[in-house]
């Protein structure tokens, strides 16, 4: 088996892993965020987006590298099955 | 004219004294005269019959009497409030003077006292209140937060993990009431500044979490170029040499 494939099969389980924890820990506290009064609910949700924004912003250069990353390793991906 | 005057009111006033002595209750019989009248009766018997101030007075005395004999309870009720108004300041003070205690006696060092015995204090109605407990606790052990606060949310704390204050604690369930009332209070007070620490913690770990996602897509998708660069070479060296 080709050395390559194991890397990115192992990749892509850990991928896959991530995202299904992902969804688990969304679904855990959208249950306890629907249990808060609806006060409460759109404080949380006013400062959580603030918040995050905010940060999202800061950290903008570094989510556009990777992004630029990603592009390249696809573009590496198509041009090794090619 | 006047004569004749004075002698009617003398003999009214003789005959309402001597009414009076034969009749041991004079309400009774005089008084339905004001709720039943009769059809037309002489003046004379009106102004006999007619309930006098006395006789009023009398009635709402003997009406007193009788609410009080048949309603004792709803007479108990004011003493029975001025005695708990007096017990609650009582405690209200007692807790104020201990708490005014720990507040001057607050030191840094007693962050390690709280931290070794907050987790015991869980039980009770402490556990309605716990994420209060956790949010004053990391108030507590924030090193930015100002000491204004932190002595105040020290002296609650220690408050809580004190056995005796003023409802002893071996005391089931009630004993910790005066616990749970002055965390709610301190909270409530430090409200504002408990925001500012939540907000700012969140702000921290945020800025974290999104830092650590990002280095590690970046290890990941570096390493996958590195890899897939490798592979392209091996393949082009395996297939042109």
């Amino acid at each position: 088996m080709h050395p390559y494939l194991i890397y990115r099969t192992i990749l892509l389980i850990i991928s896959v892993f991530g995202v299904v924890n992902l969804s688990r820990q969304i679904q855990r506290q959208r249950d306890r965020y629907q249990n808060l009064p609806p006060g409460i609910q759109t404080y949380l949700k006013e400062k959580g987006s603030t918040i995050f924004s905010k940060h999202i912003s800061q950290q903008r250069s570094a989510i556009a590298l990777n992004v630029f990353l990603l592009i390249l390793l696809i573009g590496l991906n198509v041009l090794s099955w090619a | 004219m006047f004569a004749t005057l004075r002698q009617t009111l003398r003999d009214r006033t003789a005959k309402l004294t001597q009414r009076f002595r034969s009749n041991a209750d004079p309400t009774r019989s005089e008084a339905p005269a004001s709720l039943a009248p009769e059809p037309s009766p002489p003046a004379q018997s009106v102004a006999l019959t007619r309930p006098k101030p006395w006789q009023a007075l009398r009635s709402r005395w003997q009406t007193w009497r009788n609410a009080e004999a048949e309603g004792s309870d709803t007479t108990l009720e004011d003493p029975l409030d001025q005695i708990d108004q007096q017990l609650e300041q009582g405690k209200t003070a007692k807790i104020k003077r201990i708490f005014h205690d720990y507040i001057r006696k607050a030191k840094p060092e007693d962050v390690e006292r709280i931290n070794e015995n907050i987790g015991s204090m869980q039980r009770g109605p402490v556990k309605e209140i716990w994420s209060k407990v956790e949010v004053l606790v990391q108030l507590v052990r924030d090193p930015q937060a100002a000491w204004k606060s932190k002595a105040l949310a020290i002296a609650s704390l220690i408050y809580l993990i004190s056995p005796i204050d003023a409802i002893p604690d071996v005391i089931p369930i009630g004993g910790l009431v005066d616990d749970v009332a002055l965390i709610v209070v301190v909270v409530s007070t430090l409200a504002g500044e408990v925001e500012t620490y939540l907000v700012r913690q969140a702000e921290q770990k945020a800025e974290i979490e999104i830092r650590k996602y990002n280095n590690i897509v970046r290890i990941a998708l570096t390493g996958s170029i590195f890899a897939a660069l490798i592979t392209i070479a091996v393949n082009y060296s395996l297939k042109h040499l």
